[in-house]
C-alpha cells in the first residue's frame, strides 16, 4: 500500500483526482491533504476541498498552505474553473474544518511519523512542496516519489510553452524538479490525451451520487474545453493519481527536465533534454501517452465504487 | 536570363555544410547565385569569407559571384564563441584549399543584400544558413525589404525535434536570438528549414562512394573536397548522435527547399524567438495552441521527402 499526501487547488479536475484516490483504499492510503492558491484563491479552493470531502463522507485531515507563489502575485485559473474555482454543482457546506496547522508543518509531521516512505501527489502550483523541501530537506529521504500534474514538454496552455501549475510558480517548480526526489510528470503531453468525451459525461449523470457530481463538474469544465475545440474535457489531475494505480496504461520517457524561470517568452516552461546524448542525468519520468479507454474505465469504475459506498451509508 | 532560373543570394558562415550548399548552387543549372554574403557563426567572419572565396574558386562556376563580408558579432549581444568541434578549426574540416584570387567587395553584407533586392524587386530568393545577423541589419537599412524579396529560406531553429546546442535551441538562432526574432517578426515571406527536417536528410559515406564512382570528371576536385571535409563532420555526428558515416544536410536542404518547395510539407505557425539568457534562449516559440496569440505567421517545414532531396543534391555532381 502506498501512503500519499495530496496537495491541491480544487478545481474540477482536482476533485476527480481526489475521488479516484478515495475509491482505492486498498492501494492508496491518503494520509492527508493540503491546499495552495492556484485555480482560485486559497480560501475558495480550501472550501471546495472540504465541501467535496464532506459530500462523499471522507474525513481526510486537511491543512491550508501557501496563498500565493514564492515570487510575484497569484495568477488564478478562473477562465477554466469559474468564480468559485469549482463552478457547476452547488455543494452543501462542509461538516469538516481545516486543521489549525500550516500545510508545510502538517506534511512534515505526516512524513516524519509515517512508517515507511510517502508519495506526494501535487495537483497545483508547487509552492507548498518547495517550501517543505527547502525548510525541511531531511524529509526527502522519506519521500519515494512525487507524482505531479504540471508542465508539458511539447505544449503549453497559459502561454505557448507553459502550463498553468508551473507558470503560476516557476521558482517553486524548479526547486521541486531539482530536489533529487524521483518525479513522475503528468504534463499536458499526456493529460490532453486523457479526454473524457461528451457522451461519457452524459452517462455519468445517469448514475449514483459521486458520478452525478463528476458529471456536473465536467459539464461546467467542458465549456472552456469547447472553446479550445474539444468534444469533452481533458482530465488533467486524475492522471497523476492514475499513474500510481496503473502505470502500465501510460507511455513515458525519462528525461532531464529544468524549469525555465527567466526566459522572455518561456517563463514556466518545463524544458526537457531529448537529445541523443543529454548533458545531465534524467530526473523526471515524463508521461507522454495514455490508453484513454482504460483510463476512462478506471475513472468510471472508481466512481461506481463511491456511488455504491455512498448509497449503502446514506 | 531564362525565367525558370532561381536567382539567389546565399548568406553563409562557411562551414562544412555551407560549403556543400555553395558547391551545389554553383553547379546547379537551375540556380544563379547573385552573390554570397558571410557572417560569423561556425567560425569568425574573416575565416568564413576566406573559405567562401576558396570554395567559389574550387567550384569554378564560369560567372562572377560577388562576396560581401558581413557581421562579425551578434546583432545585440556579445560574441560567445565558435563551433570548431563541429566544423574543424578552419571551418571546413581542416581541409587546405588554395588561396583565392578573388576578394570580397567593399559593400557590407547588409548593404549588398539591400542593393541587390532593390535593383531586382520581386526576383531575389534569400537563403540564410548562418546566424540571422546580416538579415537583421538589412531589415534595419530597409524596412520595406519584406515586400521586395521573392522568398526567404532559413536554416535555423526547431519546433518538435530536440535542439542541438541546448535541449531546445538550434545553433543559428541560439547564436543570435535578437537577430532571429527581428527576422521572424519582420514580415519577410519565410520558410523555416529547421532541425525537424534537416536531421532527417543525410549525406552519407555511401553517397560519397556513388559520387566517386559516377561523379563527372570536371567535379573530381569538388568530390575530393567533400570526402575530406565530411570525414571530419561524420566524426562529430558519431560523437554527438551515434551516426555512422552520415551527417545531416542542414544548409544544403535549405537551398534545395528554396528552389523546390515541394520537397517539404510546411505548416503555418505563429513564431517568436526567446531572447532571454537562460536555458531556453534562442528557442523557437511556436504557438501551437488552438487559439494562438504569440508571434508572427511563418511557414515551418514539418516533413521532408528526404530521399528525393538527397538524390537531388547528388545529381548536380554526376
Amino acid at each position: 500500500m502506498r501512503q500519499i499526501i495530496i496537495d491541491c487547488d480544487p478545481g474540477h479536475d482536482d476533485a476527480i483526482a481526489i475521488l479516484l484516490a478515495l475509491a482505492h483504499p486498498d492501494e492508496l492510503k491518503i494520509l492527508g491533504m493540503t491546499t495552495v492558491g492556484g485555480n482560485q484563491v486559497l480560501d475558495k479552493i480550501t472550501d471546495n476541498a472540504l465541501k467535496l470531502l464532506s459530500y462523499v463522507d471522507a474525513p481526510i485531515p486537511l491543512a491550508k498552505g501557501a496563498a500565493g507563489p514564492l515570487l510575484g502575485k497569484l495568477v488564478t485559473g478562473e477562465e477554466a474553473h469559474g468564480e468559485t474555482g469549482m463552478d457547476g454543482p452547488i455543494l452543501p457546506s462542509s461538516r469538516y474544518k481545516p486543521l489549525d496547522v500550516h500545510a508545510v508543518e502538517f506534511m512534515l509531521n505526516l512524513i516524519r511519523n509515517a512508517e515507511g516512505k510517502v508519495t506526494l501527489v501535487p495537483l497545483a502550483p508547487l509552492t507548498n512542496i518547495a517550501l517543505l523541501l527547502t525548510a525541511y530537506p531531511e524529509v526527502k529521504d522519506k519521500i519515494d516519489c512525487i507524482s505531479l500534474m504540471g508542465g508539458g514538454i511539447g505544449e503549453g496552455n497559459v502561454t505557448a510553452t507553459a502550463e498553468f501549475n508551473i507558470y503560476v510558480d516557476p521558482e517553486a517548480a524548479q526547486i521541486v524538479y531539482q530536489s533529487g526526489i524521483p518525479i513522475v510528470m503528468s504534463g499536458l503531453d499526456v493529460t490532453n490525451r486523457a479526454q473524457i468525451h461528451a457522451v461519457e459525461i452524459e452517462e455519468l449523470k445517469r448514475r449514483g451520487k459521486a458520478s452525478v457530481l463528476v458529471g456536473e463538474l465536467l459539464d461546467f469544465y467542458s465549456i472552456y474545453s469547447k472553446v479550445l475545440g474539444y468534444d469533452g474535457s481533458a482530465l488533467h489531475d486524475p492522471c497523476a493519481v492514475a499513474w500510481l494505480l496503473k502505470p502500465e496504461i501510460f507511455r513515458s520517457e525519462a528525461y532531464h527536465v529544468e524549469v525555465e524561470t527567466k526566459g522572455d517568452l518561456t517563463r514556466g516552461m518545463t524544458v526537457a533534454d531529448r537529445r541523443k546524448k543529454p548533458t545531465q542525468e534524467a530526473n523526471v519520468r515524463v508521461l507522454l501517452d495514455v490508453d484513454r479507454d482504460a483510463f476512462i474505465r478506471m475513472i468510471t469504475e472508481a466512481l461506481d465504487v463511491l456511488d455504491r459506498r455512498l448509497a449503502a451509508t446514506n | 536570363m531564362p525565367n525558370n532560373i532561381v536567382r539567389v543570394i546565399i548568406d553563409v558562415d562557411t562551414g562544412i555544410d555551407d560549403a556543400l550548399t555553395i558547391l551545389y548552387a554553383l553547379k546547379s543549372k537551375e540556380i544563379r547565385v547573385e552573390g554570397i554574403t558571410t557572417v560569423f557563426g561556425n567560425i569568425d567572419v574573416d575565416q568564413a569569407t576566406d573559405n567562401t572565396l576558396r570554395i567559389i574558386q574550387l567550384a569554378d562556376p564560369g560567372y562572377d559571384v560577388p562576396v560581401a563580408r558581413g557581421a562579425d558579432r551578434p546583432y545585440k549581444r556579445s560574441l560567445t564563441g565558435f563551433a570548431d568541434s563541429v566544423h574543424g578549426e578552419n571551418g571546413i574540416g581542416n581541409v587546405k584549399l588554395p588561396p583565392a584570387s578573388q576578394t570580397a567587395v567593399a559593400e557590407s553584407a547588409a548593404e549588398f543584400i539591400v542593393r541587390m533586392v532593390n535593383e531586382n524587386p520581386g526576383e531575389i530568393v534569400l537563403v540564410a544558413t548562418g546566424r540571422m545577423t546580416n538579415l537583421a541589419f538589412a531589415l534595419k537599412l530597409d524596412e520595406q525589404l519584406p515586400f521586395k524579396v521573392k522568398s526567404v529560406a532559413i536554416m535555423g531553429g526547431t519546433v518538435h525535434a530536440p535542439g542541438n546546442v541546448t535541449p531546445v535551441a538550434e545553433a543559428n538562432f541560439w547564436g543570435d536570438p535578437e537577430a532571429a526574432d527581428a527576422v521572424m517578426q519582420s514580415g519577410l515571406p519565410i520558410t523555416m528549414v529547421g532541425l525537424d527536417v534537416t536531421m532527417r536528410t543525410h549525406i552519407t559515406q555511401q553517397h560519397l562512394d556513388l559520387l566517386n564512382r559516377f561523379g563527372k570528371e570536371e567535379n573530381k576536385a569538388i568530390i575530393a573536397f567533400m570526402q575530406q571535409s565530411l570525414a571530419h563532420y561524420f566524426g562529430f555526428y558519431t560523437d554527438s548522435n551515434n551516426y555512422i558515416g552520415s551527417a545531416p544536410m542542414h544548409d544544403p536542404l535549405t537551398l534545395l527547399v528554396a528552389v523546390d518547395p515541394g520537397l517539404v510539407k510546411t505548416q503555418t505557425m505563429k513564431v517568436s524567438i526567446d531572447c532571454g539568457d537562460s536555458i531556453s534562449a534562442g528557442m523557437v516559440v511556436a504557438d501551437l495552441r488552438t487559439k494562438p496569440s504569440m508571434g508572427r505567421d511563418i511557414q515551418v517545414c514539418v516533413d521532408v521527402d528526404a530521399q528525393r532531396a538527397e538524390r537531388q543534391f547528388l545529381s548536380v555532381f554526376m
